[in-house]
C-alpha cells in the first residue's frame, strides 16, 4: 500500500509537469511589440512624442565629447579641441571615414557626430514613415487626433530632411520603412527634390494643425509655418540658389510674411530679453519652436553621466574660479561685431570706441551675450585682471570673455561661486520671432531691395535699445547690416554656423585666427592688450581655423553607407 | 507393463518413470557395494538428491551440507563443472559415491570426518598429499575508510584468473576454496589480500592511497569516481576555501583550481569576491561568466559567493565537455557547489570564530604638497607661462611651518584607518542515523571598511539547514533550506567618486579648518571634501538582499528491476533586494585666515535639504526536475544511466520611488520627502526554461570507460521554432595501469590514466526576445509644458529597439579535451596534464553595417562571431612523510590563450594591422610610445602631431606607424594582452607534525598587463610615478614631463602606460594547531583547533602603483585588502 502510494505521488508529479506546454512562450514585458504600439493611441503619441527627441539641439552634450556648434564658428574659440570632434570642423579635417574608434583606455572620443547625424536622422525618419503607414488603422484615434498627430510627424520629418539637406546637400528621400530582406539601392535625390519634398510635408502639416498646440514645446501650425519660412530662406541662400533665382527670394519672404501675419508672435520687452534664454515662462510670445528643461525632471540633452554630478550649462561655460569647466571662450572678433550705442561699427572712426574703455557705449546685447572684465555676475563680478583677478588662471582667460548668454547668474552667490547644482531650466530655443523678421529683412531685401527690410530689423534694435539703421543703405549694405543683425541678436543660438555656409562667406570668415583680450593693471587704470590668445603648452583651445572652400561647405557622406550602397555619391572634395 | 505403453505415454511420464526405474538399480547396486566396504563406517545420515544436471562440484558441495563430512578433491580430477545425473533417496554417503563416481572414473577414502576424491588409478595416495577442498561461497561488503561502499573494486583469487567485482553497494560474492586468499582491489586504494581460511563473510576496508583518485567528485546532476572520471573537472574542498580568511568563497579558488581564472579586483566590503574566468574567455560580445549550479540546482538567487565557506563541502568546476550536460547555459563552464550534508553519528556541535584585521595590499602613492607644488609650476613653465608657486611657497609646503596658508594634506591617509575589522563567525550541528541525518548551521559576518567614520561595510547572517531520511527501504527524502540577509552600506555618492576624490584631491588645500570644522577641500570641480565622501555627511545607501533557497528531493527505489530508481527535486528559491538611497547637503567653510571668519558652503544640495531614492524587487525560481536512473553491476562491467526532465521559471518584480526636497535630514523615510519630481517606476521578468537530458556511463573492469550525454535544451529568449536545441558529449577513458602486464612492468607506475572528451555547449546568456522587434519606453521623454495643468511634464516617449532578428540562438561551442593523468610510486606523486581547445561559433555580434542607415533599420546583431581558445592546465603534486612528519607540495600552471577567428570588422577603414581578428577578445589600440621628445628641433623634424596641441619638449613621442608624417589614429597598434592573464599558476605546500599544520597557497599570473593613467593635471594630484624622474624644464629625461593629463600627449592613450602586472604572491600562509588530548574532555570539548591564517601576505612584482591584480585602469576603485586573521574551531 505505501508502496503504492509512493508511485502515485511520482506519477503525479510527472503529470504536473508535462501537463506545462507553453511554459516557454513568455510573454516580454520589457518593451511592446510594434503591433501593440500601432493598436494603441497612447503609445501611438507615445512615439510621437519620442520623433521631438534628438532634434539639433544645442545644450546636447555640451561637455567636451561633443560641442555646440558655436564652437566651430568665428563665435567662440573651444577647449578641449582634441578630443571634442570639433577639431575636425575647425582644421578643415573632415573626411568620410568614421573617426570615433581612438582613446581606448582614457575614455570614449565621440568626435562631431557626422555619422551620427547621417544614421540618427535617418532613424526616426523611419519611425515617422513607419507611423504614416500604420495611423490608417489605429483604433479609438479620433479624426482630430490623427490629423494632429500625422501633422506633427509630417513637420517633424520635414525637420529631420531639413537637418539632412544642411549637412549633406541632396539626399535619398526615403518615404518607406524597410525590411532585412529589402533590397537597398537608392539614389541620391537633388537638392530640388529635397527642398520641394520638405516644403510639401511642412504644407500638409499647416493644413493639418489647425490653431495653437495645448503643449508647449510641440508643433502647431505656426511652428510649421515658421520652419517653413526657414527651409524657404536656406532654399533661396546662395548656397543652394546657385542660379540666383530671385522668386525664392519672394517666397521666403512671403512665407515669413505669413507666420508674421499669424499675429501670434512678437517680440518680448527687453527687461523679459535675458530671462528668455534661461527658463521657459508661459506665455512667452516670441518663443516659437523650443524644448523645455526643468531642474528635477530629467529629460533627453542633460546627461548625469559624467563623473562629477551637476553638469549644468553653466559648468559647461563657466571658469574653474565658477565652479565650471570652460569650454567656449567667445572671440574678441565676435566682441568687435557689437556696434556702439550710437549704432556705428567699432571700426568706423566716427564710432568714437576706445579700445582701453572697451565695453562702455556699447550695444546692450554685448553685456548680455557675453561676460567681460567687469561684468556683473549676479552679486559678484567677473575679474580677469592679471595676475590676482578672481578669474584669471592661465587656463582659462583664453580670450578674455565669457560666453554669458544662457548663464543664470542666480546660481552664483556671494562669492561668484555655483550655490546648488544639477541640470538647469534653460530652454533651447529652436526659433523665435526674431529670426522670422530677419528671415523677412534679409528675403526681402534680396528680392525687392532694402526698402522693406528696415522696418523688422529696426524692431529687434529699438527693443535692445539701438538706434534705426541709417536710412539711404544700398541692397548690399543693407545685407552686410542684415547679416551683422542675425550675428548680434541670434548670437551663439547655432545659427551663425549655418548662416555663413548658406551665404557662401565661410570660406572667408571660418579661415581666421581668434584674437581675445588680455587686462592688467596699471595704477588705477586697465590696460586692454588684444592679442592672439596663449594657448600653448597645455591649453587645448587652437586659435588657427581653416576652413575647406568648396569642399567643407558640406559634410562627407559616411564611407560606410557608400560602402553599403554604391549608388550614393560621395560629396564632391571628399 | 508392455513396452509399447511406453510409446503411447507422455514424455514427462516416460522420464519419470525412466528415472525411477535407475533409481532403484543404482540403490540395489548401492546396497550390494557397501556391504563389501564394511570398514568404512558411515554416518546413518541418509542421502536425498534428485538432479538431472549438478556440476560435479555443487554435488560434492551437497553431500558436504547434508553430511557434515569435508571434501577434498585430488588435483587434476575432472572438472568440477563436469555435469551429471543423481537421483537418490535415503542413501547412505558411500551408496552414492559409489554409483556416482564410477562412471566418472573417480575413486573416494573416507577419512575422521573427511572424504578424499581420487582418480580411480590413485588409489594408495595418502590423504592431504595433492588434494584441495571444495570452493566455498564467500560474499562481504568492500567499503573506504569512511565507511562508503566501494562498487566497482576487483576481487580475485591469488593465482587464478577467475574474479568478480563490487556492486553499487559495495556488496560480493565469489565461490573460492576456502584455504584460498583473495586479492581486493580498486584504483586509488591500497590492494588488500585476504586468507579465506574457512570464512564465508569477509568484509573488507580498503586504504585510499591516492586521495584524488579515490575521491567522488559531484559532476553535473551525479557524482562519479575520480578513478573513472573522463572529464576536466577540478574540485576544492570546502575546509580549503575555508582557509582563506576572505569574506567571499570566489577569493579561494585562485591558485587551488587549475582552469580557474579568479582575479580578485575589489576589496569593497561585501563586494570583494573575484571575477572568474573558466579557461579564459571565449567570446567577445557576450556574458563569459560560468553557470553556477548549487546543490544541483542551476541559476539560483544570490550566487556562491556569500556562501559560508564552513557550509560547504566542496565545489566543483566543468571546464570541458563534461559541462554539456548544462546544454545551452555550458559554454562558459560550470561550477558546482554542494553543501555540507549531516553525517552519520552522535550530534556534533561545532564553533567557528574568526577575527580579521584588513589592511589594503597596496595602494598608488600620490605627491605631498612640495612635489605638487613643484610639478604645477613645471606645467606652467612649459606652457610659456610663469610659475603659479613661489619658492617660498614651496618652502612652506614641505616644512610645514604655514599648516593654514600652506597646508600640505595627505587625503588618503587623513580618510583611512590603519585597520579595518573583519569577523566572521558559524555555529553548526549536525550527525544522524543510519535513516537520519541532519545538518544546521548559523554564520555571522561583519566586515568593516577602510575608512574613518567611513560608510562603506556589509553585514550577513546565513542559516542553512538540511535533513536527509531513509523514509522506507525504498523511499528517501532529503529537505534543505538556506536563508541569507546580506545588508550592504555606502555612501550614495560611490566608490568611484569616493576614491576619485580622495586621490585627485589637492595637497596644498587645507582639510579642516583651525577650529574643526572640514574646510572646503581640495578637489577643482566641485567643493565635495574628500574626507566627508566616505562618511554618512552625504548620506547613506543600503543594498540590503535576502535569499532564500528551498528544495524538497526524493528517492524512489523501483522494486521490479534491481538498480532502477526514480529522483528529482523540487526547488524554491526566493530573492529580494531591498536598496535605499538618502542623499544629503552637508556644510563645509571656507576659512578667511586674515579675517579670522568662517564661511559656510552647502553641498549635494540640488535635491534640497535630502532625496531619497528606494528600489525593490524579488524574484522567485522553481525549479522542478525528475530522473529515471539505472545503475547496475554485470560482472565486470557497470553501467550508470539516467534520462531526466527538468523546467525552472523565473520571476522578478521590481518598483522603485523617488522624492526629494525633504523638510529634515533627520528621518530618511520616504513619506517626509516633497511630492514635487517625485518618480516611481517598476516593471516584471519572467522567463523559463525546458530541457530533457540524460546520460550513459558503461566501464569495462574499470579499465575502459566510456560517456556519453545528450541534452535537449529549451529557452525561451529565442523565437519559437529556434527554441530547442541539441548538445551531444561524448567522453571515454582508459585506465592502462589495470592491466596486469602493466602491473608487472612497471612497478613504480601505480596509475596511469588516458582520457579524452568532447562535446557541444551552449551560452543563451543574451538579451532576450531578439527575434521581434519592439518599442521600448524611455523614461527620460520629452518635457511639453501643459497649458491646462500649468506644469511641465514629462511626456512618455517610446522608442524602438533593433530590427527582429528571428534566427538569433545561442552561442555555440564545441570543446575537446585530452589529458593523461597518472600516479608514482604508490601515487604518492601525481599528476595531470590536460590540453583542450574550445571554438565558439556563432556568437551574437554586430554585424559590418551592411544595410545602409538610410533605411533606419539597427541590425540585430547576428550569429557570426567566432574565437578559439586553447590551452593547457598541468598539476603534479607529491605527498609524503618522515616519521610523524607529514607534507604535501602541489602545484599547477594554467595556459589559456583566445583568438578571434572571425569578427565582422569594419576592415575597409581601418589599416591592417590594427585588425581585432586574429588577436585575443579585449585587444585594444594604443599608441606606441617610444620615448621623450628631447627638444624643439626634435619635434620640428618629426611627424605632426594630429592629436589637439603640439607636442612640447618633455613630452611622449609616439611612433609613425604608417610614416605618413603624421601622428593619428592610425598609428595606434593593437595590444593583445590585457587584464585576464593568460598564464596562472599556483602552488599549495602543507606540512604537518603531530598537531602542529602549516599551509601556504602561492598564487601568481603571468601574460598579463594593464593600461593605468590616473587623471592628474593642475586640478588633480599626480601619482609619486609621474613624479620621480620626470623631465624638468631644461632637463629631459627619459620620463614624460608634467602636464595635463588632458591637452598633452601623456594623456592619449599610449604604451607609456602600459605596465605588465604579473605577479607571485603569497595569497594565503595558515598555521594551525589542533588538539585532540584526552584533557580537552575535561572542558566537554571533542577537538579544538586555533589557527592563524592570512590572505594576499607579500606579493612579489615589478609593477609598482596599484595592486597588480586590480584591473582600474585609473585609481578608482576600492584596493583589494590583506587580511590578517585569528580563528578557533571548538567541537562539543
Amino acid at each position: 500500500m505505501k508502496k503504492l502510494f509512493l508511485f502515485a505521488i511520482t506519477g503525479s508529479w510527472l503529470m504536473t509537469m508535462s501537463c506545462q506546454k507553453h511554459l516557454l512562450d513568455i510573454t516580454p514585458t520589457t518593451g511592446v511589440s510594434g503591433t501593440t504600439l500601432f493598436s494603441d493611441p497612447n503609445l501611438t503619441e507615445a512615439l510621437v512624442t519620442n520623433n521631438y527627441r534628438d532634434l539639433a539641439y544645442g545644450f546636447y552634450n555640451c561637455h567636451w565629447q561633443a560641442f555646440m556648434l558655436t564652437g566651430a564658428t568665428d563665435e567662440t574659440l573651444s577647449a578641449y579641441e582634441s578630443y571634442s570632434g570639433v577639431n575636425i570642423i575647425n582644421k578643415g579635417l573632415l573626411d568620410p571615414t568614421p573617426n570615433g574608434e581612438g582613446f581606448t583606455g582614457t575614455f570614449d572620443g565621440n568626435p562631431y557626430p557626422r555619422q551620427q547625424i547621417w544614421a540618427s536622422n535617418y532613424s526616426y525618419i523611419a519611425q515617422e514613415n513607419s507611423f504614416f503607414e500604420n495611423i490608417a488603422n489605429v483604433p479609438g484615434l479620433s479624426q482630430d487626433d490623427k490629423n494632429r498627430l500625422t501633422g506633427e510627424m509630417k513637420a517633424l520629418r520635414a525637420f529631420r530632411y531639413f537637418t539632412l539637406v544642411k549637412h549633406y546637400g541632396g539626399v535619398p528621400l526615403i518615404t518607406r520603412t524597410y525590411g532585412l530582406n529589402d533590397s537597398f539601392s537608392v539614389s541620391r535625390n537633388t537638392v530640388d527634390e529635397c527642398f520641394q519634398f520638405i516644403l510639401g510635408q511642412l504644407d500638409s502639416a499647416v493644413t493639418l494643425l489647425t490653431g495653437i498646440a495645448s503643449n508647449a514645446g510641440k508643433i502647431d501650425q505656426g511652428v510649421a509655418m515658421a520652419i517653413k519660412s526657414r527651409v524657404l530662406l536656406f532654399y533661396a541662400s546662395p548656397l543652394f540658389n546657385t542660379a540666383n533665382d530671385v522668386s525664392r527670394w519672394q517666397k521666403a519672404a512671403d512665407a515669413a510674411q505669413a507666420v508674421i501675419n499669424l499675429g501670434r508672435y512678437s517680440l518680448v520687452s527687453w527687461s523679459d530679453y535675458k530671462s528668455m534664454f534661461i527658463k521657459y515662462s508661459p506665455g512667452n510670445t516670441e518663443n516659437i519652436f523650443i524644448t523645455i528643461n526643468q531642474a528635477g525632471i530629467p529629460s533627453e540633452g542633460h546627461q548625469d553621466d559624467y563623473p562629477w554630478p551637476g553638469l549644468t550649462f553653466e559648468y559647461c561655460v563657466m571658469p574653474f574660479s565658477r565652479g565650471g569647466n570652460i569650454m567656449y571662450t567667445p572671440t574678441q572678433q565676435m566682441v568687435d561685431s557689437y556696434e556702439t550705442l550710437g549704432g556705428k561699427a567699432i571700426t568706423d572712426p566716427s564710432s568714437n570706441y576706445d579700445p582701453q574703455n572697451p565695453y562702455a557705449n556699447r550695444d546692450p546685447r554685448l553685456d548680455i551675450d557675453i561676460l567681460h572684465q567687469g561684468s556683473a555676475l549676479n552679486q559678484s563680478t567677473i575679474d580677469f585682471r592679471s595676475p590676482d583677478g578672481l578669474d584669471f588662471n592661465q587656463n582659462q582667460t583664453v580670450t578674455g570673455y565669457l560666453l554669458g548668454k544662457f548663464v543664470d547668474p542666480s546660481v552664483y552667490d556671494a562669492t561668484g561661486v555655483t550655490i546648488g547644482s544639477g541640470q538647469g531650466n534653460q530652454p533651447w530655443i529652436y526659433m523665435r520671432y526674431a529670426e522670422i523678421l530677419l528671415n523677412y529683412a534679409e528675403a526681402i531685401n534680396e528680392a525687392q531691395g532694402p526698402a522693406l527690410a528696415y522696418a523688422p530689423i529696426n524692431l529687434i534694435r529699438t527693443r535692445a535699445g539701438m538706434p534705426d539703421l541709417p536710412i539711404g543703405l544700398s541692397q548690399t549694405q543693407m545685407r552686410l547690416k542684415i547679416q551683422n543683425e542675425r550675428k548680434v541678436e541670434l548670437a551663439f543660438e547655432e545659427h551663425r554656423f549655418w548662416d555663413v555656409r548658406r551665404w557662401k562667406i565661410a570660406g572667408t570668415v571660418n579661415n581666421f585666427t581668434a584674437m581675445g583680450v588680455s587686462v592688467t593693471q596699471n595704477g588705477n587704470v586697465l590696460q586692454y592688450t588684444y592679442a592672439v590668445p596663449n594657448t600653448g603648452g597645455n591649453l587645448d583651445y587652437d586659435p588657427v581655423r581653416v576652413f575647406k572652400d568648396p569642399a567643407n561647405y558640406f559634410f562627407p557622406i559616411p564611407l560606410s553607407e557608400i560602402a553599403a550602397d554604391p549608388q550614393l555619391t560621395q560629396n564632391p572634395g571628399y | 507393463m508392455k513396452l509399447t505403453a511406453w510409446e503411447t505415454c507422455p514424455p514427462s511420464i516416460i522420464r519419470i518413470v525412466r528415472k525411477a526405474w535407475m533409481v532403484m538399480r543404482i540403490t540395489t547396486l548401492l546396497l550390494f557395494v557397501s556391504a563389501l566396504h564394511v570398514a568404512a563406517k558411515t554416518s546413518a545420515q541418509k542421502i536425498n538428491l534428485s538432479d538431472n544436471h549438478i556440476s560435479v562440484e555443487q554435488f560434492f558441495s551437497q553431500l558436504e551440507k547434508q553430511t557434515g563430512y569435508s571434501f577434498l578433491l585430488e588435483n587434476g580430477i575432472a572438472s568440477p563443472d563436469q555435469k551429471l545425473g543423481v537421483h537418490v533417496t535415503n542413501a547412505s554417503l558411500e551408496q552414492v559415491l559409489d554409483q556416482t563416481l564410477k562412471p566418472l572414473n573417480l575413486s573416494y577414502r573416507i577419512e575422521n570426518k573427511f572424504v578424499y576424491i581420487l582418480k580411480a588409478s590413485s588409489a594408495g595416495l595418502k590423504p592431504a598429499d595433492n588434494f584441495s577442498p571444495l570452493p566455498i561461497d564467500i560474499h562481504g561488503r568492500v567499503t573506504d575508510s569512511t565507511g562508503a561502499p566501494l562498487s566497482g573494486a576487483s576481487v580475485t583469487v591469488k593465482g587464478s584468473k577467475g574474479g568478480t567485482s563490487t556492486d553499487q553497494n559495495g556488496n560480493y560474492t565469489i565461490k573460492v576454496p576456502d584455504n584460498s586468499t583473495l586479492i581486493f582491489q580498486s584504483v586509488g586504494y591500497k590492494t588488500v589480500e585476504m586468507p579465506v581460511s574457512g570464512r564465508s563473510t569477509i568484509d573488507i576496508t580498503m586504504e585510499i592511497t591516492n586521495v584524488n583518485l579515490a575521491e567522488v567528485v559531484v559532476v553535473g546532476y551525479g557524482t562519479q569516481k575520480k578513478a573513472t572520471l573522463t572529464g576536466a573537472v577540478t574540485v576544492v574542498k570546502g575546509s580549503d576555501i575555508a582557509k582563506s580568511p576572505t569574506a567571499e568563497v570566489s577569493n579561494g579558488l585562485a591558485g587551488r583550481a587549475p582552469g580557474v581564472i579568479a582575479t580578485n579586483n575589489s576589496g569593497q566590503p561585501g563586494k570583494d569576491g573575484s571575477s572568474i574566468y573558466i579557461r579564459g574567455i571565449s567570446t567577445y560580445s557576450r556574458a563569459t561568466s560560468p553557470l553556477i549550479v548549487i546543490d544541483g540546482v542551476a541559476n539560483r538567487p544570490g550566487g556562491f559567493d556569500q556562501i559560508d565557506p564552513n557550509d560547504i563541502e566542496s565545489i566543483s568546476v566543468l571546464k570541458d565537455a563534461s559541462a554539456a550536460i548544462y546544454g545551452a547555459q555550458a559554454a562558459n563552464g560550470v561550477i558546482l557547489i554542494t553543501t555540507k550534508r549531516g553525517k552519520e553519528g552522535k550530534p556534533a556541535f561545532t564553533f567557528n570564530y574568526n577575527q580579521g584585521f584588513n589592511t589594503w595590499a597596496k595602494t598608488e602613492k600620490y605627491l605631498d604638497a612640495a612635489q605638487y607644488a613643484q610639478m604645477v609650476n613645471e606645467i606652467s613653465i612649459f606652457g610659456g607661462g610663469n610659475p603659479t608657486y613661489t619658492q617660498d611657497d614651496i618652502t612652506k609646503f614641505g616644512n610645514g611651518s604655514d599648516p593654514i596658508g600652506h597646508p600640505n594634506t595627505d587625503w588618503l591617509s587623513l580618510a583611512t584607518k590603519k585597520i579595518a575589522l573583519q569577523d566572521r563567525a558559524s555555529i553548526t550541528l549536525s550527525g544522524g542515523s543510519d535513516k537520519v541525518k541532519y545538518y544546521t548551521s548559523l554564520g555571522v559576518l561583519d566586515q568593516n571598511g577602510q575608512f574613518k567614520n567611513g560608510v562603506w561595510q556589509y553585514k550577513q547572517y546565513n542559516f542553512s539547514g538540511n535533513i536527509d531520511a531513509q523514509v522506507s527501504k525504498l523511499f528517501k527524502l532529503s529537505f534543505g533550506s538556506q536563508l541569507r540577509w546580506q545588508n550592504q552600506e555606502g555612501s550614495p555618492l560611490g566608490i568611484p567618486f569616493t576614491f576619485g576624490s580622495l586621490t585627485g584631491a589637492l595637497p596644498t588645500a587645507l582639510a579642516k579648518n583651525p577650529n574643526g570644522s572640514y574646510a572646503l577641500g581640495g578637489l577643482s570641480n566641485g567643493l565635495l571634501n574628500p574626507l566627508l565622501n566616505s562618511t554618512d555627511a552625504a548620506g547613506l545607501s543600503t543594498l540590503k538582499k535576502l535569499f532564500s533557497l528551498n528544495t524538497a528531493r526524493g528517492r524512489l527505489d523501483l522494486p521490479f528491476i534491481k538498480g532502477l530508481y526514480v529522483d528529482g527535486f523540487v526547488s524554491v528559491d526566493f530573492g529580494i533586494s531591498d536598496s535605499t538611497n538618502w542623499s544629503k547637503s552637508y556644510q563645509v567653510y571656507a576659512y578667511d585666515q586674515a579675517a579670522d571668519t568662517y564661511t559656510p558652503f552647502t553641498e549635494n544640495s540640488a535635491l534640497g535639504l535630502a532625496s531619497l531614492d528606494l528600489l525593490n524587487g524579488n524574484s522567485t525560481t522553481i525549479t522542478e526536475n525528475i530522473k529515471l536512473n539505472y545503475e547496475h553491476q554485470f560482472g565486470k562491467s557497470s553501467i550508470r544511466a539516467f534520462a531526466a526532465y527538468e523546467q525552472s521559471t523565473f520571476d522578478y518584480k521590481y518598483v522603485s520611488a523617488h522624492k526629494e526636497q525633504f523638510i529634515s535630514q533627520a528621518i530618511a523615510q520616504l513619506d517626509y520627502g516633497s511630492s514635487v519630481n517625485q518618480t516611481n517606476n517598476g516593471n516584471e521578468i519572467t522567463s523559463a526554461r525546458q530541457n530533457y537530458f540524460g546520460r550513459v556511463n558503461y566501464s569495462y573492469n574499470n579499465t575502459y570507460i566510456l560517456e556519453g550525454q545528450l541534452r535537449y535544451d529549451g529557452s525561451d529568449v529565442f523565437a519559437q521554432n529556434k527554441r530547442w536545441g541539441l548538445f551531444p558529449s561524448v567522453s571515454a577513458g582508459w585506465v592502462i595501469s589495470q592491466y596486469d602486464w602493466f602491473k608487472g612492468k612497471m612497478k613504480y607506475v601505480s596509475t596511469l590514466k588516458l582520457r579524452g572528451s568532447w562535446g557541444k555547449l551552449g551560452n543563451d546568456n543574451i538579451p532576450p526576445f531578439q527575434f521581434a522587434q519592439f518599442y521600448y519606453i524611455n523614461p527620460n521623454g520629452r518635457l511639453f509644458y501643459n497649458s491646462a495643468t500649468g506644469t511641465v511634464t514629462n511626456y512618455p516617449a517610446f522608442s524602438p529597439g533593433v530590427v527582429a532578428n528571428p534566427n538569433a540562438t545561442w552561442e555555440s561551442q564545441t570543446s575537446t579535451n585530452l589529458a593523461i593523468d597518472g600516479g608514482l610510486f604508490d601515487d604518492k606523486l601525481n599528476f595531470t596534464f590536460e590540453v583542450f581547445h574550445q571554438r565558439r561559433n556563432n556568437i551574437l555580434a554586430p554585424p559590418n553595417a551592411t544595410v545602409p542607415l538610410y533605411t533606419g533599420i539597427t541590425l540585430p546583431d547576428e550569429n557570426i562571431g567566432i574565437v578559439d581558445n586553447k590551452g593547457l592546465e598541468a598539476l603534479l603534486s607529491y605527498s609524503g612523510s618522515f616519521g610523524k612528519l607529514k607534507y604535501f607540495i602541489s602545484g599547477n600552471i594554467t595556459y589559456a590563450k583566445n583568438k578571434i577567428i572571425y569578427q565582422d570588422e569594419k576592415l575597409s577603414s581601418k589599416p591592417v594591422y590594427q585588425a581585432l581578428t586574429g588577436q585575443p577578445v579585449n585587444s585594444y589600440l594604443l599608441y606606441k610610445a617610444i620615448g621623450v621628445f628631447k627638444t624643439q628641433d626634435e619635434i620640428n623634424s618629426y611627424a605632426t602631431y594630429a592629436l589637439g596641441s603640439p607636442p612640447v619638449p618633455g613630452d611622449l613621442k609616439f611612433a609613425d606607424i604608417n610614416k605618413d608624417g603624421i601622428i593619428d589614429q592610425k598609428d595606434q597598434i593593437v595590444q593583445s594582452l590585457n587584464s585576464v592573464p593568460q598564464i596562472i599558476y599556483g602552488t599549495s605546500i602543507g606540512v604537518s607534525y603531530k598537531s602542529f599544520s602549516v599551509d601556504l597557497l602561492f598564487q601568481g599570473q603571468a601574460k598579463v598587463q594593464r593600461y593605468f593613467r590616473a587623471v592628474s593635471g593642475r586640478n588633480q594630484n599626480f601619482t609619486i610615478e609621474d613624479f620621480t624622474g620626470r623631465s624638468t624644464p631644461g632637463n629631459i629625461t627619459g620620463k614624460p614631463r608634467a602636464a595635463e593629463v588632458y591637452g598633452s600627449p601623456q594623456g592619449i592613450g599610449n604604451t607609456y602606460y602600459v605596465s605588465n602586472t604579473s605577479f607571485l604572491r603569497l595569497k594565503n600562509l595558515e598555521l594551525a594547531y589542533d588538539i585532540k588530548s584526552e584533557g580537552l574532555r575535561k572542558y566537554g570539548m571533542n577537538g579544538l583547533r586555533i589557527y592563524v591564517n592570512s590572505f594576499n601576505v607579500f606579493t612579489i612584482t615589478k609593477y609598482k602603483g596599484l595592486d597588480p591584480e586590480s584591473v582600474d585602469g585609473q585609481g578608482l576603485s576600492y584596493p583589494i585588502n590583506r587580511t590578517f586573521n585569528l580563528g578557533a574551531s571548538i567541537t562539543f
